[in-house]
């Protein structure tokens, strides 16, 4: 288990240095001059040369790529072109609204999701499967971008029951993270469906069965509890693609996280802003499907006592 | 109930046909050119004249979302297509190799299968400008490494069955394996991976339009009619509701074809059913 922890934090440092190296490199994608598109056409010589030198970018390539590993290290991202914050400021104040978000959207999606996905998967064909299957469908099929309008008409325009956008209080909080659980919660019902379907046909679920198990038994402790040993690698992956891509449930919601701050920093050609989001929300993906890894790890005992 | 993926698989590919269909003769179906603007007939509900109703721009929708599949179509095509053929040769190369060839290629695997695809379109596209080919190329970078695991797994498995090691004690250059022996074998696990591969990628792409992060402003694609709904959607919910229906159901479509042909090839999963 040691050992392949490990090997899961090895590969962590050339991935990290990947995400750094593109994220340094944006800025030297744009084509033609950044400092022109960021000031326009009409900026003074003398306003483009200080932008230039704030931005390093009169630097030598490697000395400007030197130096922003150094910033990184020590936790400078830089400030904003706009508001001249630090940009670890603007990220700081976004994040929690962002993890709420995440983090609500999987609790409902998990409430939801595995105990259908473990009815359907112990009795499939039966009419919980039957609908299971539909829901499943339908919900990996349902884009954000339709899946939140939608909401936002039913419930919040024409039933009047949640506000329609903005980040104030509970009740602001409940369709954004529904827009997210719904399909999230579509993916663990047919992950722990297909799991629980290929447990019960262990031979040891037939092994507790001959010995005289009750169903329940058999059903609860045996077969759940290995099934849901993959589930926790596709909840982690989704965790941190959720982390990542709330940019569209942000943008419709005008909920204030990284993905809206990242979008407004974009069309505002605020550079260090998006380079800054775009390393943040990297590390947190990175950083979730390791832990998803590692506790993948540790609920299979195939991988756990694999090297001792 | 053993026929339910059967079922899942013609009704797939008969979503996905129509609305191939569609897209190759949306000239002939639009009533109007996808971007011809008509101020006095603005939001106009669905009607006999406007069978999808207007946007703020009089625009008809039924136009625009039949111009839409040719964008979502394509884009997803190439993509899935690019990846497929990169992952297909990469994972060839490693799976069969085996040794320090694997080890290398598989690294670079785990490395760009961590990068957060959506994340690196976005912001790759935000910097080199919207365009049909820098979305497909941003979308192409991370998208061929999930190909390149799935078909190294299956070629450590295929190279040591019997037909492959019979034709390599023959003589036959690892060339004439992979191409003869091997890729036959895994072509039907690669499909069932590209037909999920497209679903995501539409998603991914109408999210990136939507955003204003896809393809050009001008080009009708269901993601930017979605965000044109988005500020009307109390007064003409029409504008956001088909685009919304026409991907979810070419979504649907190939999901219902992925989920049925897996079942079909997968023997075990067949028997528990």
């Amino acid at each position: 288990m040691i050992s392949y922890t490990l090997k899961r934090l090895l590969i962590l440092i050339p991935v990290f240095i990947g995400v750094g190296t593109l994220s340094f490199l944006l800025i030297h994608f744009i084509p033609g001059d950044p400092v022109d598109l960021i000031l326009g056409d009409q900026a003074s010589l003398e306003d483009k040369a200080n932008l230039r030198s704030s931005l390093n970018l009169d630097a030598p390539l490697s000395a400007q790529y030197l130096k922003f590993w150094t910033d990184l290290v020590q936790g400078d991202l830089g400030n904003s072109l706009r508001s001249h914050k630090p940009v670890t400021t603007l990220i700081a104040e976004r994040f929690p609204a962002t993890f709420e978000l995440a983090f609500s959207a999987v609790l409902m999606a998990l409430l939801f999701g595995l105990p259908t996905g473990a009815l359907a998967g112990a009795k499939p064909y039966s009419p919980v499967d039957l609908g299971g299957l539909g829901y499943g469908i339908l919900g990996i099929s349902l884009p954000a971008i339709f899946l939140a309008p939608l909401l936002i008409y039913l419930f919040s325009m024409k039933l009047d029951w949640f506000p329609v956008s903005e980040r104030s209080g509970w009740d602001s909080l409940v369709l954004p993270a529904l827009s997210l659980a719904i399909p999230l919660s579509a993916v663990t019902l047919r992950v722990t469906r297909a799991s629980m379907l290929e447990v019960i046909g262990e031979d040891y679920i037939r092994t507790a069965r001959s010995k005289g198990l009750g169903e329940k038994k058999i059903y609860l402790v045996h077969a759940l509890r290995n099934a849901l040993i993959p589930v926790i690698t596709i909840v982690g992956l989704q965790l941190g693609a959720l982390l990542t891509g709330t940019v569209i449930t942000e943008t419709i919601f005008d909920w204030p996280g990284i993905g809206t701050l990242l979008l407004s920093a974009i069309q505002q050609r605020d550079y260090p802003v998006v380079q800054g989001c775009v390393l943040f929300i990297a590390f947190i993906y990175v950083l979730v499907n390791f832990l998803t890894d590692v506790a993948y790890g540790f609920a299979n005992p195939r991988i756990r006592l694999e090297d001792s | 109930m053993r026929s339910l993926p059967k079922i899942f698989v013609t009704a797939g590919s008969l979503v996905i046909g129509l609305l191939i269909a569609v897209a190759l003769f949306a000239p002939l179906l639009a009533s109007q050119s996808p971007n011809t603007m008509n101020l006095e007939n603005r939001l106009v509900s669905p009607s006999k004249d406007h069978l999808f109703g207007t946007d703020e721009n009089g625009s008809d929708v039924f136009s625009k979302v039949v111009y839409g599949a040719r964008v979502s179509l394509l884009v997803a095509g190439s993509v899935v297509l690019i990846s497929a053929f990169v992952g297909l040769i990469i994972g060839s190369i490693a799976g069969f190799k085996g040794g320090w060839i694997d080890l290398s290629l598989m690294r670079a695997i785990d490395i760009v299968y961590a990068f957060p695809g959506f994340l690196l379109a976005l912001s790759l596209v935000a910097v080199l400008g919207p365009s049909l080919r820098n979305l497909i190329i941003a979308m192409s970078l991370t998208g061929w490494a999930s190909f390149a695991r799935l078909v190294r797994g299956e070629v450590l498995y295929l190279k040591e069955k019997e037909y492959v090691v019979c034709s390599r004690s023959l003589g036959s250059g690892a060339l004439r394996q992979i191409v003869f022996h091997i890729w036959p074998n895994l072509l039907g696990l690669l499909f069932v991976q590209a037909t999920f591969a497209m679903a995501g990628t539409i998603i991914s792409e109408s999210g990136l339009s939507f955003l204003g992060l896809g393809v050009p402003s001008t080009t009708p694609s269901w993601g930017a009619l979605l965000n044109s709904g988005r500020r009307v959607l109390f007064d003409a919910p029409h504008v956001s509701l088909f685009p919304g229906l026409a991907i979810m159901t070419l979504v649907l479509g190939f999901n219902l074809l992925g989920d049925g042909l897996r079942d079909l090839f997968d023997p075990r999963r067949q028997l528990k059913g």
